[in-house]
């Protein structure tokens, strides 16, 4: 189920890619463009820290960069972006063997939006944002990264399980792990006073 | 009730509409009849709503940085690869150049050297003199002179057995360098056992006195030449 919105986007990436094999070097600025929130935005959910992902961010365009003199036509530049981002950021974790760390105040702010000033309000979102953090953050990769593009809608199933280089059923196995964690520790969050 | 597990298993791509239609029509009665299950989907769709559906933005800063900072590292790689490009050229040049002089020095050697014969010490087995050395022999004149070797084992043939990097020497010449540096000092040669000479030689040659025990080799006199290094072999540059 890809929608005309998505379709559109693909068109246009493969013209933008066209026109860079072709020898404009504007086109790939505008592929950046587009892309780049969205890339940021994936590898913050998987490194939970705005530096890194901004290093991630960068990683990424500079390999779609080299990239892109031999991408097929065919492909789907939005999961190679996120394959790629993916992969880079596991590799990150792992090499720098970090522990998990939860949202920080700013990031909350950022994802929250307008924030009241109810004190108690205050206290239990602050809470509720470590809980998520936390929640989020422990879960393995792959099953965070399944979680991420499907939940922030990023990609569709398909897009998803080609990132991942998995099968849909696989996807939707990760999907549901991901879930169930979700339920068991945000469990005591989900009471009516929120 | 037996379909609850794998139910279960559907809940989560449930929320999010992930399923086939088939799939979705099946969970869907199952939860209208499943209290328990239906109470997970519930909990699931609370947890699912809790967690902020917007990604984090950048800021227009941070987008230049990230901009500005993938354009370095395009530039650097840029710059990078031409070098390698460059110095890969120069090398390839090099190796040719390398490649052609070997060829040549490898022609000229093979045109002015004669074919060697291996003089070995700790391997009596030498190669058949050549026809110069057997004349040589046959042809040794009354007043010829005994060189033992003993007295000269420092000379030039024990070296070069004893060194396997020498080059490699023809029977005639280190047979005329042993000749020539004995008959300077007037001494007589006796062979030891494991020596140079051989059986082929001793076939070749006419028989000579000798003592028991001990091969002689008569040798014809040599006469005394100041330039005797022109005797000894060359060595390779």
């Amino acid at each position: 189920m890809v929608s005309a919105e998505a379709t559109r986007y693909v068109q246009e990436d493969r013209l933008l890619i066209a026109r860079f094999k072709a020898g404009e070097e504007e086109a790939f600025d505008r592929l950046m463009a587009s892309h780049l929130d969205k890339v940021f935005g994936f590898a913050w959910s998987l490194l939970l820290d705005r530096e890194e992902a901004l290093d991630a961010a960068q990683e990424v365009f500079v390999r779609l960069h080299a990239a892109l003199p031999k991408f097929r036509e065919e492909s789907n530049l939005s999961a190679w972006l996120y394959r790629v981002c993916m992969n880079h950021c596991i590799d990150r974790k792992r090499r720098a063997k970090r522990a998990e760390r939860t949202m920080t105040e700013e990031e909350w702010e950022r994802l929250q939006g307008p924030v009241s000033s109810d004190p108690l309000w205050s206290v239990e979102q602050s809470e509720l944002r470590t809980a998520i953090g936390s929640a989020v953050g422990t879960l393995p990769p792959r099953q965070r990264a399944a979680f991420v593009l499907r939940h922030y809608n990023l990609l569709s199933v398909k897009e998803t399980a080609e990132t991942m280089g998995c099968s849909e059923g696989a996807v939707k196995a990760h999907l549901s792990r991901a879930t169930a964690t979700l339920r068991v520790r945000l469990k005591e969050y989900m009471t009516p006073r929120f | 009730m037996g379909g609850c597990k794998k139910i279960g298993r559907l809940i989560g791509p449930y929320a999010y509409g992930d399923l086939t239609p088939r799939e979705m029509n099946l969970v869907r009665r199952h939860l209208e009849s499943c209290s328990r299950c239906a109470e997970e989907f519930k909990d699931t769709m609370k947890a699912v709503e809790i967690v902020p559906r917007d990604l984090p933005a950048l800021s227009e800063e941070e987008m230049m940085r990230v901009t500005w900072a993938v354009k370095g590292a395009i530039g650097e790689q840029r710059k990078a690869s031409s070098v390698i490009r460059r110095r890969s050229i120069a090398l390839g040049l090099a190796a040719a150049g390398i490649s052609a002089i070997a060829v040549g020095a490898s022609v000229m050697f093979r045109d002015k050297s004669q074919p060697p014969a291996i003089v070995q010490q700790s391997e009596p087995q030498v190669p058949s003199p050549s026809p110069d050395v057997a004349r040589d022999i046959k042809e040794i004149p009354d007043n010829a002179v005994r060189v033992t070797a003993s007295e000269s084992e420092s000379e030039s043939p024990t070296v070069l057995a004893e060194e396997p990097d020498q080059p490699r020497v023809t029977f005639g010449r280190a047979v005329s360098s042993l000749m020539s540096t004995a008959s300077r000092r007037g001494n007589s040669v006796e062979r030891l056992p494991g020596d140079v000479t051989d059986a082929a030689t001793e076939q070749t040659a006419e028989p000579l006195p000798s003592d028991e025990g001990s091969t002689e080799l008569a040798i014809p006199p040599v006469p005394d030449t100041p330039n005797n290094a022109e005797l000894l072999p060359e060595h390779p540059e």
